[in-house]
């Protein structure tokens, strides 16, 4: 902040949008008829799409009732969406509240997701009906992951704790989302003990998908390779379509140049990045190359019926293996 | 969540077991035994850690490359009141006592499930240590004392859930009673309709994972158990099916209300991946064929 303010006009317009906690804009004992703070709401792999195109802005204000400044105003208004100006915290907690909100839900639908595959029910099933319920609403976050995926989240929900036990309140259920997400990372490991190294002398491994999420290099918080660190003693064979194999923490993993060369003799292959290079893979070739028959499919990129027909015991989250 | 110190697992230098005499206790003993793992293996005869001088005696026995495994514990079905408490808390404190005179190279103590309350269905190494009985207070005390008493040693602590075979000397409700009950009356009675669900491990597992957690020196908490949870009445059905002639099954007035308990054994998966648990019938059908072939 030093650093920034030593070269402002007196008149500028300081604009925050680092995610910062509750308290800290008003903190910083600026000027604040000039600061602001706007909520920053990209997504990983959206960002440009989402700055082009916003939702709407949430903007700190030191009062809200004053109208922005007028060259801050026109940024704004040239985006054609709503501005909502409110005091500095409200806004720091908007972004915080977006998140566990998001979090919320999907704590709902790994919880029930889970339960889903120990009854016979498919989860994929009732999201509609819960998407046509306004209280709920159609564009709500209900497919079922491996956990919270993501630095930000962990982050927000961890800031809440904290200000929770300075303050005294009750944060129990973010605790919980939180346990939660840390047993739902490991669906799969668990799935591949109970269908594969439980009954399989030196199981082969495949495991399609390094990097965090498609589309994306970086292995940060990456499911697959929390995956494959617990696989140590097995043979193991990896693709991904952009992170080399040496990214995997493995003391011998075989990178493959394709993923039907992961395939090959593998008695459990795990799709566990949605890349939509694995989309358009023969289930029956698939099969055909495999010792095994278990594919665990997380994200459901395989085409389930499909890898049915051809004799594997698919396993999605969200549903039962019939 | 348990850390190894050796990553590949290697002998220890010398394994001193208290309760060598005992179900869970005589299993790892001999499976360290068949491992060529030289061993001192202590049971009340030979060590009655009640006694005045067992601290002294206890720590006159220990050296300093020693990794240290206590089994020893007055069983529920050896009193669950208050003065069975305090004489399972003074033979820790004799333990305690004597690794304090003595320390040792790793100690590891078998603690219980007995820990955990019957509220959360679903158990982990992070689920609340917040026993509701005596027995369950007794090894989370005991949990604490090794741990105050530890010092540099790595202490690895392990929870075993009920666990089934052939030399169980217990009669607690389960395979163990029930394959009893079958063999004596025909019949196998159970609590309710045998709806309640528990995770029982082949004492053989145990005895396995208790060795490799001290060839890899590992310290933390680690629960033993299998991950798949089978219902009162499965079990029963399971081990009524290994006799020869038909065995009833047959419920009762229900005492109290249900409860289920299951683990998530996630962190075993980690901590030993190349694991296999035997599964439950299989482990059933070994009890049976070999307390069959002792009769």
């Amino acid at each position: 902040m030093a650093v920034v303010e030593e070269v402002l006009r007196d008149d500028a317009v300081l604009v925050m949008l680092s995610q910062v906690p509750p308290g800290f804009t008003r903190g910083l004992g600026r000027a604040r008829a000039r600061l602001y703070y706007q909520v920053e709401t990209l997504i990983f792999g959206l960002a440009v799409e989402r700055a082009l195109n916003p939702e709407r802005f949430i903007v700190g204000c030191a009062d809200p009732a004053r109208p922005l400044p007028t060259a801050y105003g026109a940024v704004l208004d040239a985006f054609d969406c709503p501005i909502l100006p409110m005091r500095y915290e409200s806004a720091e907690l908007a972004k915080i509240s977006i998140n566990c909100c998001l979090v919320a839900s999907i704590s709902v639908a790994n919880t029930l997701a889970e339960i889903c595959e120990k009854i016979g029910a498919d989860w994929s099933e009732i999201v509609p009906a819960l998407k046509l319920d306004r209280r709920i609403g159609q564009h709500a976050y209900l497919t079922p992951g491996l956990g919270i995926a993501g630095g930000n989240l962990e982050r927000d929900l961890a800031t809440v704790r904290r200000q929770a036990d300075a303050r005294g309140t009750d944060a129990g259920v973010v605790r919980a989302w939180v346990a939660n997400s840390r047993y739902r990372k490991d669906w799969a490991l668990r799935l591949l003990h109970e269908t594969v190294v439980a009954t399989v002398t030196s199981p082969v491994i495949g495991v399609l998908g390094l990097a965090y999420k498609e589309n994306t290099h970086s292995t940060k918080n990456s499911p697959s390779i929390a995956l494959i660190e617990s696989l140590g003693p097995f043979a193991l064979r990896v693709h991904d379509p952009v992170v080399p194999a040496s990214a995997a923490p493995h003391p011998a993993a075989r990178g493959c140049a394709t993923a039907m060369e992961v395939c090959a003799g593998a008695d459990a292959l795990l799709v566990m990045t949605p890349w939509d290079d694995y989309r358009a893979l023969d289930p029956a070739a698939i099969a055909t190359a495999m010792r095994g028959r278990v594919v665990i499919d997380p994200y459901a990129v395989l085409n389930e019926a499909a890898c049915r027909d051809a004799g594997l015991a698919y396993w999605r989250l969200g549903a039962t293996q019939p | 969540m348990l850390q190894h110190r050796n990553s590949e697992p290697r002998d220890p230098a010398r394994v001193v077991v208290l309760g060598a005499r005992g179900f869970l206790g005589g299993a790892t003993c001999r499976r360290l035994a068949a491992g060529n793992i030289k061993t001192l293996a202590l049971g009340s005869a030979d060590l009655d850690l009640l006694a005045d001088d067992a601290a002294e005696r206890l720590a006159a026995m220990l050296r300093p490359d020693d990794s240290l495994v206590m089994f020893a514990a007055l069983t529920p079905d050896r009193g669950r009141d208050i003065a069975t408490l305090m004489k399972n808390l003074r033979m820790a404190e004799a333990v305690c006592a004597a690794i304090a005179a003595r320390p040792v190279a790793h100690l590891v103590y078998i603690s219980s499930d007995a820990v955990y309350p019957f509220r959360d269905g679903l158990v982990n190494e992070d689920s609340p240590a917040d026993p509701s009985d005596l027995y369950g207070a007794m090894h989370r005390t005991r949990e604490i004392m090794f741990a105050a008493s530890a010092g540099d040693a790595p202490l690895s602590i392990l929870r075993p859930t009920l666990l089934y075979g052939a030399g169980d000397p217990h009669n607690s409700y389960g395979p163990n009673r029930f394959r009893r009950l079958a063999a004596k009356d025909g019949k196998i009675t159970f609590g309710g309709e045998g709806e309640e669900t528990r995770d029982h491990l082949f004492v053989e597992d145990a005895a396995a994972l208790a060795v490799a957690v001290l060839r890899h020196g590992s310290a933390g908490l680690l629960n033993l158990a299998t991950g798949r949870s089978a219902s009162f009445r499965e079990i029963a059905a399971l081990v009524a099916a290994r006799f020869d002639r038909p065995i009833a099954l047959q419920g009762s007035p229900r005492q109290a209300p249900i409860t289920h308990r299951a683990f998530d054994v996630t962190a075993l998966h980690k901590a030993f991946p190349a694991f296999v648990g035997t599964p439950l019938e299989d482990g059933l059908a070994r009890a049976h064929r070999e307390i069959t072939e002792t009769a």
